[in-house]
Parts: C-alpha cells; structure tokens; sequence
C-alpha cells in the first residue's frame, strides 16, 4: 500500500474503468484497512515486547525511520505475516 | 417541512457538545444520533460503518444501550443493519416480535427485545451504489415509522453520509476524520486482534472470530472483551472452549 493521496487512486481507478461508485468504496477500504494495521500491529508489539500500546507505536515509527519504509507498509507486513515469530527480530519484516 | 435537511441540521445543532474525545467526525455524528433519537421518538440510534474488512462495526451511538445492541448485531453478524448494508437497501423491521422477524434472525431479534427494542429500522449510507456503512434507528414500541418521519429518518441518514465524506460545511473546514480515526472502541478491538493474533498464533480473521466467539459465549460487549484483552486482565486461551477463559490478574 503506497502512501499516494487516497483522491488520486480513485481517479486512477476510475481511469481503468471502475465505476465511482466503485471507486469510492475502494478508497475508503484501503483508507480502513491501513488504519485498521496499524492498530492491529500495535497490539502484536504489545505482546512480543511487553510494552504499552504507545511504547509499541513508537517502535513501529523508530522501524519506519530505520528501515526508510512508511509506517503503513510495516504496519501492513505484520499483520499479513501474521504470528510468525522471526517478526520479532529487528528488520526481518516483510 | 418545507426543507428536512434545514430542521435537521437545526435539530442537530440543538443538541448538547458530545464528549471531547471524540474526533470532529464523530462528534458531529454522536449529535446527529442523539439528535434523531429525540426527533424521531426513538429508544436510541446507532452508525455503524464498514472496516477495512469490508464488515460493519459500530462508530458511534446515542448512548450505551444502543452502543449494545448495535454491537449485538457485529457479535452475532445478524440484524436488520446487516441485511440493509447487504442488499443496500432500508430495512424497517416495525415488529422484532413477529414471526417472520423471528425466523429472520433467529439471535438478534429476540436479544433486542430482550433490552426492549421492539423495531429497528436501519437506513443503508452510501453514496450511488458505494456503501459507506448504516443508521439504525431503535424503537421501544413496535410500528412503522409514519411517511412524515420516515423523510425526516432519511433526511439524517443523507446529513451522516455527507458527514462521512467530509461533506459537511457544519464542520467549520476541519479535516474530515471520520475514516481517519477509528474511535478509542474501535481502535481498542484492533489492538485486542493484534495481541490475539500472537496469543494464539492465528490469523487476523480467526483473531477476529475468537473474540467475537468468546463475547456471545460471556455474553458481554465486544468491545469490553477487547478492552479486557488489551488491559492484560483477559487471555483467551489456545485450545480450550470459548467459555473457558483465564483471568490475568
């Protein structure tokens, strides 16, 4: 997921032929499932590292800093590798 | 009612500020439910809202009691709201004692008039064919709405889409965030999928599942259960049943 603007990925959408009804749907979805990662993320970090919610979300910024990827795509990475341990290690995302 | 959008904006504005936590979005949300529930003579009203998931969760609610029933219909993935996002379509459902009412959620109906809604009409939000989430609107009596508040019902579920859209001149120019901040609930149910996930070592939706299995089993809100999980005080356990949960202390 890249971190363009939401707008323009709907007129690219549209673009390629999908409807605006369709199109819409589909900017709020990825706008939803970004957020909805990076919650999620949190609550993985707040379990390998015994932190807060907060301790984990600034980890998750440190990685982003570290790495130079968005938090976004880290964020996304965690939750589709799902509960795989070796997540835990540093830079072994993805 | 020469212009329903204008009475209910007024209506909307009439209401008391909501809580200060709230984002802008949902602040002017919170308002226009309470705001419905008076003008409609409701028992309460609920917005629930699609996730990244493509299901409904609740965003936000007049009051506690509807926060519960709006949340028993994400708990038991049945209900008149459901079925209007399916089909997007208005589904008023003017008697839950009936017995078509019954057969067609078999769960939902007779747990809503178990906390004394009798009828729930839920408007579909969506803008053409895209589907943005549902009002619903509760009752404690049973009845149709009459024509004149089934235009005002509508007139509030369009003032909610164009709020979700970031849509709403009321919002005095402020970044629309009603998609860009999950509420403090909502965000807490993610945060609980997350640890779960590890917990257990499962998937994102079996995370989902386990906790929304385990709050119909305790019979408790999905977002207690979340908060719990989060708050270290509740663990669901690998393979045990639902019900059987150890409490960390």
């Amino acid at each position: 997921m890249s971190d363009a603007p939401l707008a323009p990925i709907g007129h690219r959408l549209m673009r390629n032929g999908i409807g605006p009804d369709r199109a819409i749907e589909i900017v709020v979805l990825r706008f939803r499932r970004a957020l909805e990662n990076l919650e999620q993320s949190k609550g993985m970090l707040v379990e390998w590292l015994r932190c807060t919610p907060d301790e984990a979300f600034e980890s998750l910024v440190a990685e982003s800093q570290r790495t130079n990827r968005k938090l976004r795509d880290i964020a996304s990475a965690h939750v589709r590798n799902g509960s795989r341990a070796h997540l835990r290690d540093e830079g072994s995302v993805g | 009612m020469a212009d329903p959008l204008a009475l209910v904006r007024a209506l909307i504005a009439d209401q008391p500020a909501a809580d200060g936590s709230l984002g802008v979005t949902e602040a002017y949300l919170h308002r226009l439910s309470t705001a419905a529930a008076q003008a409609l003579q409701l028992w309460g009203a609920a917005i629930s809202v699609l996730t990244g998931s493509g299901s409904l969760d609740l965003l936000i609610a007049s009051d506690d009691a509807s926060k519960e029933i709006a949340e028993l219909q994400v708990t038991l993935g049945e209900g008149p709201s459901r079925d209007a996002y399916e089909s997007r379509r208005p589904v008023l459902e003017p008697d839950l004692g009936s017995g078509t009412a019954g057969r067609r959620w078999p769960g939902f109906a007779p747990a809503a008039r178990a906390l004394s809604v009798e009828a729930d009409f839920a408007l579909p939000l969506q803008v053409g064919a895209a589907r943005l989430g549902v009002l619903d609107l509760y009752r404690a009596a049973p009845g149709s709405l009459s024509p004149g508040l089934l235009v005002l019902a509508l007139t509030f579920a369009y003032d909610a889409v164009a709020t979700l859209l970031g849509a709403n001149e009321h919002l005095d120019g402020s970044v629309p965030d009603g998609f860009e901040r999950a509420s403090a609930d909502l965000s807490m149910q993610y945060q609980a999928q997350g640890m779960v996930m590890v917990q257990l070592g499962v998937g994102v939706g079996e995370a989902t599942a386990r906790l929304r299995a385990h709050a119909y089993a305790v019979d408790r809100r999905l977002a207690d259960v979340a908060g719990d999980v989060v708050a270290r005080r509740l663990r669901l356990d690998r393979d045990e049943p639902q019900s059987m949960h150890r409490v960390v202390r």
